[in-house]
């Protein structure tokens, strides 16, 4: 067994955040000082991303980080009312400036003109960090766009401002949009982009199997490029888990393990990729060791942590009840020690997927083995033709006994002079006052 | 009197005439001796329904207030003993006569003396035992109050389906009643899905306003459905609106249980004290513990699907009951009932759960089998006839026009063919 995981993470900060861009990388690194609140982490983590926004125009960003910090890191980190000011002047000047260019163009009518106009707009908000109103300019972009190129882009653009609103049911939109400009099955990097993204939206909806699927889709050919949404690592580590979580073995075998692209992807994240040959090649309690050894790591990523919890109960009964399809009977002994648990526990969770129908076996609890239950689909076919048949006479003389009723008129009816909800057959309750007791 | 004694003797010939003769006579306010008298002189055999209408009046008022030992007698022994074509000249009176008998005999508290008369009186009174009489629900009803719950079986297990009031004088009101008697019956033998059937029929026959019957066969229907089911799956949608508008407003306690009774054992238990006394009123109080054991019965049922063999001491822990014996008792109940296969290791306090035994290749399947085939080719000829003859029916055409019609009968084709087509599946 591996040891108890570490209080603090191991993870090399500087390295995690060298492989993102642009405000994914200030939003991860702020999700993970969220995470694990008072820590050194948190503060090199927030260290970072200060550093980084400095560098950038991201206002209510540097707000929201500064604050974090709490003067806890020196005087280099206390808020700079000089640098935030002047920040703030020049970013009104530049609106103002875009914003009269833009309806300058609109005067003019020159649709390339004003496309280009709601696009730098757009990016200049998106840069601001107002994610909300970059989305705005860049769907209004839109009835401007004249090639399928720059439908692509506005897509991409869009669903950028979308995954970083957390609004995914637009990055499906979107993300439907670009796939069928005929630009996007062209370029393997744009493909990729918008699976890698609709992966995304998939695992946001708890829609694991697809998100394996789209994930497993991404070509390693993304490389870098996508590395302001998500990181080539991640798609390797969110399919993988995905996949391990949803797929049967078939399809691990044709999506995810000779799939000669995604392997590719795999190699950038070697626990990811000895975490899917462990499964695939049976060997569960490895496995299970470096599922749990990647729990603190995926608990700050900001896409992952949600949904950890149900991928890896979802990855463990998979792995189970693939170690007792084969056989028809499993000593719990010997499985339990494949999967390093305690045999009572074991049993428990059998019992649980037994129940819940996953797994077709019963338990001998008094000698802790497994069988193999073989459904007997002839006693099935005659119980189920005898039901049938029981139905079919029973409802049949039901509707021939009321519709008797019906042709001889014998309904109840309210008796003369009383309303429809008076005291009811008052002759009922004479002959109706005795009590049974059973 | 002795006028109506000579006519009845000379017009035993002429039953339609005799019948119209007495009908005009008002018998019911001749004293009670001189018809006893006049009883005598007659031949409950040659002259019965002159006896019958005689008798009747005899009986006294519809609900009387003294029991009349001597009338019991009388009218159980005419009973027996009286011409059935003659008394089905006038059913209403035979009707309201063994009515009497029973009420008498209630009053006597001795329903079961009521059980064996009323059977006769049924089989006398229907041509066909496929129609419901209205004696069907006093028979049901003195069964479950002597609790001999079998006797009623020879005419419950008959399947009914068809009601004729010109043919047995029947009532909707007995319709009602006979479905409420019979699924008490059925409940009382715990053939509960027979039971629920049969509140089924009451609670789905045709109705402008609800009845009392009705809303407490809806009480029974679920607490039965918990039993049998243990879960209750709502009304059909042909239940009449009327009666499924009054058992959401009248039935709360009801309902309130239902719900519970998926959720854990606290909310149930909970719903259970909390509605106690209208439970207790209704005279439900035992069904309802019946419903909470069939739980503790439906969860070890569970873990069967899921072991093999499991010790006591787990099963109590697992169906949630106090100790290891606890759950043994239960096992064997379940065991001895046919509910569950398996068998108990005294020593190693273990339980062994087994396999249905029933491999279904037996004469008797091939019987059960063969017996369904019957019965569904023949009802499905029944309805092959009642379809004709709806088709051919003047009103019914002229209500439906035109388009309208054709689905209609495709609608009716369908029920049709389902028989058929179960013997064809069945068929080697």
């Amino acid at each position: 067994m591996e040891p108890e995981q570490p209080e603090e993470p191991a993870i090399d900060i500087e390295a995690y955040a060298s492989s993102y861009s642009g405000n994914a990388k200030i939003n991860r690194l702020i999700f993970i000082a969220e995470k694990t609140s008072d820590s050194a982490l948190a503060l090199s983590a927030l260290r970072i991303a200060a550093d980084d926004i400095k560098r950038g125009h991201n206002i209510s960003k540097y707000n929201e980080v500064i604050s974090k910090i709490n003067n806890r890191l020196g005087p280099d980190y206390h808020y700079d009312r000089e640098w935030a000011d002047g920040l703030e002047a020049r970013a009104q000047a530049t609106q103002y400036k875009l914003e009269s260019e833009l309806s300058g163009y609109k005067t003019n009518l020159i649709k390339e003109s004003i496309r280009m106009g709601h696009h730098e707009l757009a990016d200049f908000f998106f840069s601001r960090g107002d994610p909300q109103s970059a989305f705005k300019s860049y769907v209004r972009s839109r009835d401007y766009c004249t090639t399928a190129k720059h439908v692509i882009n506005m897509c991409l653009s869009v669903i950028r401002c979308a995954v970083e609103l957390g609004n995914f049911v637009h990055v499906n939109t979107y993300v439907a949009k670009g796939e069928q400009s005929p630009e996007a099955a062209k370029d393997p990097v744009i493909t990729s982009k918008l699976k890698a993204a609709g992966g995304l939206a998939s695992l946001d909806n708890k829609k694991y199997k697809i998100a394996a699927k789209k994930f497993s889709e991404v070509s390693s050919e993304l490389g870098s490029s996508f590395n302001d949404v998500i990181a080539a690592q991640d798609v390797a580590l969110y399919g993988g888990l995905c996949a391990l979580a949803s797929f049967d073995r078939p399809d691990l075998r044709r999506h995810i393990v000779d799939n000669i692209s995604f392997r590719e992807l795999l190699e950038l994240n070697p626990e990811v990729r000895e975490l899917v040959y462990d499964f695939y090649g049976s060997r569960y309690a490895a496995c299970l060791a470096r599922l749990q050894r990647l729990l603190p790591l995926l608990r700050m990523d900001m896409y992952l942590s949600k949904h950890v919890d149900t991928l890896y109960a979802a990855v463990r009964s998979k792995a189970l009840i693939q170690y007792t399809a084969p056989f028809v009977s499993v000593n719990l002994q010997t499985m339990a020690q494949a999967f390093g648990t305690e045999v009572g526990a074991l049993e428990k969770e059998l019992a649980d997927l037994v129940a819940a129908g996953q797994v077709q076996a019963r338990i001998d609890s008094h000698s802790k083995v497994l069988y193999a239950r073989l459904t007997n689909t002839r006693a099935a076919t005659f119980e189920r033709a005898l039901q049938t048949g029981e139905d079919y006479l029973r409802d049949t003389r039901a509707l021939l006994l009321r519709a008797s009723l019906m042709q001889h008129d014998l309904v109840q009816r309210a008796p003369a002079g009383q309303g429809m909800r008076g005291p009811r057959a008052p002759a009922v309750g004479d002959r109706f006052g005795d009590r049974m007791f059973f | 009197m002795d006028g109506v004694v000579n006519a009845i003797k000379s017009l035993s010939k002429d039953l339609g005439q005799l019948y119209a003769q007495l009908q005009n006579n008002v018998l019911s306010q001749q004293s009670g001796p001189s018809l006893t008298h006049a009883l005598a002189a007659l031949d409950p055999v040659q002259h019965s329904l002159g006896y019958l209408m005689l008798l009747e009046a005899r009986g006294g008022p519809a609900s009387p207030s003294h029991p009349d030992a001597a009338f019991v007698k009388l009218a159980a022994d005419f009973i027996r003993d009286c011409d059935e074509s003659q008394i089905r000249v006038a059913k209403e009176q035979f009707v309201s006569m063994c009515r009497k008998l029973k009420d008498h005999l209630l009053l006597l508290e001795s329903p079961r003396r009521a059980v064996l008369p009323l059977r006769t009186a049924l089989g006398k009174l229907a041509e066909s035992t496929t129609l419901v009489t209205p004696l069907h629900a006093d028979l049901c009803q003195v069964c479950v109050l002597s609790k001999c719950y079998s006797a009623a079986l020879p005419v419950l297990d008959l399947e009914v389906d068809d009601v004729d009031p010109k043919k047995t004088a029947m009532t909707a009101k007995d319709f009602l009643l006979f479905g409420y008697y019979g699924g008490l019956v059925y409940t009382g033998l715990r053939d509960y899905s027979k039971a629920l059937n049969m509140f089924l029929y009451t609670l789905t026959a045709p109705t402008m306003v609800v009845n009392a019957i009705t809303m407490a066969a809806y009480k029974k229907f679920v607490l039965v459905s918990l039993i049998h089911a243990g879960s209750f799956k709502g009304l059909p949608k042909y239940t009449p609106a009327a009666v499924t508008r009054s058992a959401k407003a009248e039935c709360l306690p009801y309902q309130d249980l239902e719900k519970a009774y998926s959720k854990t054992d606290e909310d149930l238990r909970k719903a259970v004290n909390t509605h106690s006394q209208a439970f207790q009123e209704d005279g439900n109080a035992g069904l309802v513990k019946l419903a909470l054991s069939a739980r503790t019965m439906r969860a070890i049922q569970k873990l069967t699907q899921t072991y093999l063999t499991l010790s006591l001491a787990d099963i109590a822990a697992q169906v949630g009951l106090g100790s290891a014996a606890e759950a043994e008792q239960h096992i064997l109940q379940m065991i001895d009932g046919g509910q569950v296969f398996a068998r108990i290791d005294e020593a190693a306090g273990m339980v062994r759960f087994l396999e249905d035994p029933e491999r279904y290749d037996t004469a008797n399947v091939v019987q059960r089998i063969d017996a369904q085939i019957q019965q569904s080719i023949a009802i499905s000829g029944r309805l092959t006839g009642i379809n004709q003859r709806i088709s051919c029916d003047k009103v019914y055409l002229n209500k439906v026009g035109g388009k309208d019609r054709h689905n209609r009968m495709e609608d009716f084709s369908d029920l049709g063919t389902g028989a058929e087509q179960m013997a064809y599946q069945f068929n080697p």
